[in-house]
């Protein structure tokens, strides 16, 4: 399966969930998406990702002072992030079990 | 963290790269994604010294993932609003206001297509043109072409009115015509300004100048010496001669050559109008020759000699 497809669909639901969890800058988002397993996202992605939910309302950014260079603008989730969230859940929740079912039977009957 | 892109060329280059895929974004929006895109790289170059494009692929891939990722139109997808940008500049005020005085100054253009037309008429004739009027040609004559220049300029001011009082509209043919005059105009007016600047045409009047001969001279040949003969054949000696105000003439040496005998006056001045002249032996004072002449043709002379009257 085209996993390329499947983060196209998902990545809003990612970011969001990566946020929800403590608030990050742009290559930080992009880091903890790649250690939870997601290796093989997009940088370019990732950004424009943040840039849009940035720019729906579902994520607020500041910017913090940093020790060892300039400014680094951090994003944390807003009311309107958390619900877009809950519902990816739900959604998520819905299609990965409708899912599971498909695939497993599948596997049964092929074995 | 250094984090500046000056400490790191390569991803300067790259932000370049993607700044120009995104040149149809509108400016904020792209500086506010590239800020973060930019910060980004910088930080994920800290951690790399690979080259950033290796890892990051070209940057028009780059630039295409974050723009729709970012949700922003691609320009493949909207060729609408270049349409829509040239409409926009149709209907802005200036582009109105510019309309009017183009209106305004159609009268001028009415003029200026019948000349043109005129021109066009008079170079399928292979007519010539008026010399003093350079826009009259001569059609049969200049007169006549002056007679069809004004009827071809009543004529197109006409048609202009029509048009503008709404009588007549200019159509499809009429566009054409006059965007075909329009290009006819061009080597029509630098035909003009060709006639123009020539002007009329030049007369060259060949005038000799006779060049200067300093001293005396003789049908434009120097004359070096004057040998004056009394009427019975006799060379006269220190003879010195005035011209007709009574000026001396006088022959000068170009240098001052002092084997030239100089007759001196009384008051001591230098007499350059004596002739023959004469020369001194080299080193002396005396003339080996006096009498000597080129070879003259003599005749006796029958006229009866002059009488001086009696001074009173």
């Amino acid at each position: 399966m085209d996993r390329s497809q499947l983060l196209r669909g998902t990545l809003d639901a990612a970011v969001l969930a990566v946020v929800a969890e403590q608030d990050g800058y742009g290559y930080d988002v992009l880091r903890r998406l790649r250690a939870s397993g997601l290796s093989d996202v997009g940088d370019a992605s990732v950004y424009g990702t943040l840039r849009r939910l940035y720019s729906g309302g579902a994520l607020t950014s500041y910017v913090m002072p940093s020790d060892e260079g300039p400014h680094r603008k951090y994003y944390g989730i807003t009311e309107l992030g958390r619900a877009q969230l809950d519902e990816a859940r739900s959604t998520w929740a819905a299609f990965a079990q409708a899912l599971t079912g498909l695939l497993e039977t599948t596997a049964e009957v092929t074995a | 963290m250094s984090a500046t892109t000056t400490d790191r060329p390569d991803v300067a280059a790259y932000l370049a790269a993607v700044r120009s895929e995104l040149a149809d974004l509108r400016a904020d929006e792209r500086d506010d994604l590239l800020a973060e895109v930019e910060a980004s790289l910088l930080d994920a170059a800290e951690e790399s010294d690979a080259p950033i494009a290796a890892r990051l692929g070209p940057p028009a891939d780059f630039a295409a993932e974050l723009r729709s990722a970012a949700g922003l139109t691609t320009p493949t997808t909207t060729p609408r609003p270049r349409r829509s940008r040239l409409v926009d500049a149709w209907r802005s005020p200036r582009a109105k206001s510019a309309r009017r005085v183009l209106v305004e100054l159609a009268p001028l253009w009415w003029v200026a297509r019948a000349c043109v037309v005129v021109a066009v008429l008079a170079w399928l004739l292979g007519a010539s043109w008026s010399v003093s009027m350079p826009i009259v040609p001569r059609i049969g004559g200049a007169g006549l072409g002056l007679v069809v220049l004004l009827l071809a300029i009543v004529g197109s001011v006409a048609l202009g009115l029509r048009e503008r009082t709404g009588t007549g509209r200019a159509g499809r043919v009429g566009v054409a015509l006059n965007v075909l005059l329009a290009l006819a105009a061009v080597p029509a007016v630098v035909g003009l300004i060709d006639r123009v600047s020539e002007g009329p045409p030049t007369v060259y009047a060949f005038v000799e100048t006779p060049t200067r001969i300093p001293g005396l001279a003789l049908d434009g040949a120097p004359i070096e010496n004057v040998y004056p003969y009394s009427r019975e054949g006799r060379l006269l000696l220190d003879v010195l001669l005035f011209d007709q105000q009574g000026r001396p003439i006088n022959v000068r040496p170009a240098s001052n050559d002092p084997e030239r005998r100089v007759l001196r006056s009384n008051t001591g001045a230098d007499l350059y109008n004596s002739f023959p002249i004469r020369y001194f032996e080299s080193g002396t004072t005396s003339v080996a020759h006096p009498g000597a002449s080129p070879a003259v043709r003599w005749s006796p002379i029958v006229t009866p000699q002059l009488q001086r009257k009696p001074e009173r």
